[in-house]
């Protein structure tokens, strides 16, 4: 068993975000708050992050504007924040290729990638099919594609295809054909506190497990594979918390804030702190300064 | 001032699916052999318009990578040429972005 730290940093949010789009089925219901989250575990002499957040030059400036993106800031600033530098984060797993959750890698510049394969080669597969089948495509960019190539010449790229052991204790999971084709999910079995899961997108909040009062899930509103295939991998993903929704972890739940011990930074981003190693010190104390 | 008409967005589409599978057979270490003869042809019909310039950027990536010899350097220059040629179709052309984290609006007009 192995012992992280573990916080949820924001490094930007929406502020009008529909929640048709958080929750399948919920149209005309309104916006609300969205975070824009990634995950640092620190721990077994590695540093980590579970998505990268994306940059706000060039594609993200240019998205993130058109969504209403606010309150973005880089790696330096959001781990800097925690006492924490991108350029010691040694791993790095991407659940998913979106820009909001893979569009940063060049802000890490050291750390070794985790993607699923499947992620990467179903955009070879899709420029075989004619034009009007593209909207399987149009949720990423050759950017979010050509920068991985960097990191693979360097042998800092990993293409996953099966379960993996990625550090002690953490592991990739396959969650196929859900969210997007080759999408992942990430468990954590910690020694002080039990068992812990980043759902990438695979769920957006947490209203995607406790659903609407009835006992069911509500799966999320955009889904490139099988809604199926992402209540099955909830199922998953479920049991393998023993149903504690808050040992799920999404990455665009406001409500993370109110339900762990956590701090608002002058740059108005929170820090939520799951886990604390032993010897660590709290990062959400007031009275934690990092110069 | 640039039209939509200067920027035909049936070659955008083209260019964009091609680079895309291109990044992705560069990642995965696969060969490009599949990718040349559309590349060629894109290379061919995107002349004279505004996707002239990335449209040779990319098929000279997929030249060096049939031959083994892809670069950096090569890699950067057709992100650069895509990061401008996107930015001009964004400008007269609805963002064809799917999001999967829009706000109430989504409009880069």
């Amino acid at each position: 068993m192995a012992d992280y730290s573990i916080w949820v940093v924001e490094y930007a949010r929406v502020n009008e975000f529909a929640r048709a789009l958080l929750l399948y089925g919920q149209w005309n219901t309104g916006t609300t708050i969205a975070p824009y989250c990634y995950a640092v575990l620190k721990g077994e002499g590695h540093l980590a992050v579970i998505d990268s957040g994306y940059n706000h030059a060039e594609l993200g400036a240019e998205l993130a504007e058109s969504y209403g993106v606010s309150d973005w800031q880089p790696p330096e600033v959001v781990l800097g924040q925690i006492g924490l530098d991108p350029a010691d984060v040694d791993t790095m797993i991407l659940t998913h290729n979106h820009f909001d959750h893979a569009g940063g890698v060049e802000g890490f510049p050291n750390a070794h990638v985790y993607i699923q394969e499947r992620e990467i080669s179903k955009y070879l597969w899709a420029a075989g099919l004619p034009d009007r089948m593209q909207w399987l495509t149009s949720a990423t960019d050759p950017d979010l594609v050509l920068w991985l190539v960097n990191r693979m010449k360097r042998g800092r790229l990993t293409l996953l295809s099966e379960e993996t052991e990625v550090l002690p204790g953490v592991r990739a999971v396959p969650a196929h054909d859900t969210h997007t084709a080759g999408s992942q999910y990430v468990t954590l079995e910690n020694e002080r506190d039990g068992r812990w899961l980043f759902a990438g997108d695979n769920a957006y909040v947490y209203e995607n497990f406790t659903g609407l009062g009835d006992g069911r899930f509500n799966p999320i509103g955009l889904i490139f594979g099988s809604v199926e295939r992402c209540v099955l991998t909830m199922e998953d993903m479920w049991q393998y918390v023993g149903q504690d929704v808050e040992r799920i972890v999404p990455f665009h739940e406001q409500n993370i804030w109110s339900r762990f011990p956590s701090r608002q930074f002058d740059t108005s981003l929170h820090v939520a702190e799951l886990s604390l190693a032993a010897g660590e010190p709290s990062r959400v104390d007031p009275a934690y300064a990092t110069s | 001032m640039t039209t939509a008409a200067d920027v035909p967005v049936e070659l955008y589409r083209r260019y964009k699916s091609l680079a895309l599978a291109t990044g992705a057979a560069l990642v995965l270490d696969t060969p490009v052999d599949d990718l040349a003869q559309p590349v060629v042809a894109l290379r061919r019909d995107a002349a004279g318009t505004a996707f002239a310039e990335p449209a040779a950027t990319l098929a000279r990536l997929v030249e060096r990578a049939l031959a083994g010899a892809a670069t950096d350097a090569d890699v950067e220059q057709v992100r650069a040429s895509h990061r401008r040629v996107r930015r001009e179709v964004w400008r007269v052309h609805p963002c064809e972005y799917v999001p999967c984290c829009a706000g109430a609006a989504h409009d880069h007009r």
